[in-house]
């Protein structure tokens, strides 16, 4: 009875998301586009999260404006530009390429680099040890003295 | 014998610690605000939008040629059920006797009775007061929660923004100077 209820209670939990039914679109192919954008609008009280995970008011508002943009046949770039406009670059989670932000996009590539030739410069660097010069004629012979003897 | 190329490897740990210790010294700012957006309505004009009355308030209700034409116009977003607006309020008061400043407002998400109470009982600094009953004219505006309060000059272009109640301290140095440098 308990490992039904269990159960039961398992088949009936559904993922928690800040997306309510009553909002969406009737078109899914729209419905789906909203979402994507969503994942890419920041919620400005939240700091770090996107408006598709956001409860926040601001964030639901957020939703239903862009909702009906997509309605009324706007671009996604229309849509952005109307919310960087009021909210800045903040509001996109993916900073714009542009001067501003451009150390912040290629610091990875920079880094690579510089790790690149400092290993490069310490590898070129590292000493070359040099072939030991071959037995002389006397050494040979007490080396052949030695494994013949321990031969026997 | 060092070259100079390698006396300068020697000396870069050091430069980049110096680098990052002036870089955290920065960060430890008290007056910093890692939480502040910049706004980028910031010497742009006012957003031209049309908020209906208040029912049972004596004011007009927000008009775009509103913005402009006084020295200094406050455009004030607020709520009867904001807490931090009724600390703020007083200074709003204060701010309507300075001469060549007209005061706006935008009760944002609000009920009309409880927004005409709260005026009623607080006292009105507004000459008009425009109803943002879904808050698309505070996301126009830009904001991210009540209080928020911007400083438009006489063409109507926002040229100061502040984020959370106006306390007496915030009104005196930090208003203050700025309205005289907006009236020009």
């Amino acid at each position: 009875m308990r490992g039904l209820l269990v159960i039961l209670c398992l088949l009936l939990a559904f993922p928690a998301t800040a997306i309510d039914d009553r909002e969406q679109l009737a078109d899914p192919a729209l419905e789906a586009r909203a979402r994507t954008l969503f994942k890419e609008v920041r919620c400005v009280v939240c700091q770090n999260q996107s408006i598709d995970d956001s409860e926040a008011d601001i964030a639901r508002d957020l939703r239903i404006i862009i909702r009906e943009q997509i309605d009324d046949g706007r671009s996604n770039k229309e849509i952005l530009s109307f919310l960087t406009a009021r909210y800045g670059d903040y509001v996109l989670l993916e900073p714009p390429f542009r001067m501003s932000t451009l150390l912040l996009w290629i610091s990875p590539l920079l880094l690579l680099l510089a790790g690149g030739g400092l290993a490069w410069m310490a590898l070129r660097r590292r000493p070359q040890i040099a072939a030991p010069a071959p037995l002389s004629a006397e050494e040979q012979a007490r080396l052949d003295a030695l494994m013949g003897r321990d031969r026997q | 014998m060092l070259t100079n190329t390698k006396r300068l490897l020697f000396i870069l740990p050091t430069l980049i610690f110096l680098a990052a210790a002036v870089g955290f010294l920065m960060g430890l700012d008290p007056d910093r605000d890692p939480s502040a957006i910049p706004s980028p309505m910031i010497d742009e004009p006012a957003p031209q939008i049309s908020l209906p009355a208040v029912e049972g308030l004596d004011l007009p209700g927000l008009e775009p040629e509103l913005l402009k034409g006084s020295p200094v116009t406050v455009v004030n977003l607020w709520a009867s059920w904001c807490a931090p607006c009724r600390i703020e309020h007083p200074q709003l008061m204060t701010l309507a006797k300075e001469p060549g400043v007209r005061i706006l407002g935008i009760d944002y998400k609000d009920r009309a009775d409880q927004a005409v109470k709260f005026l009623e009982e607080l006292g009105n600094p507004f000459s008009a007061v425009g109803f943002d009953q879904t808050g698309r004219g505070g996301i126009d505006w830009g904001i991210t929660g009540v209080p928020e309060t911007f400083f438009l000059d006489r063409e109507g272009r926002i040229r100061y923004r502040h984020v959370g109640p106006i306390d007496a301290d915030t009104l005196e140095n930090a208003i203050m100077p700025r309205l005289r440098e907006i009236a020009g």
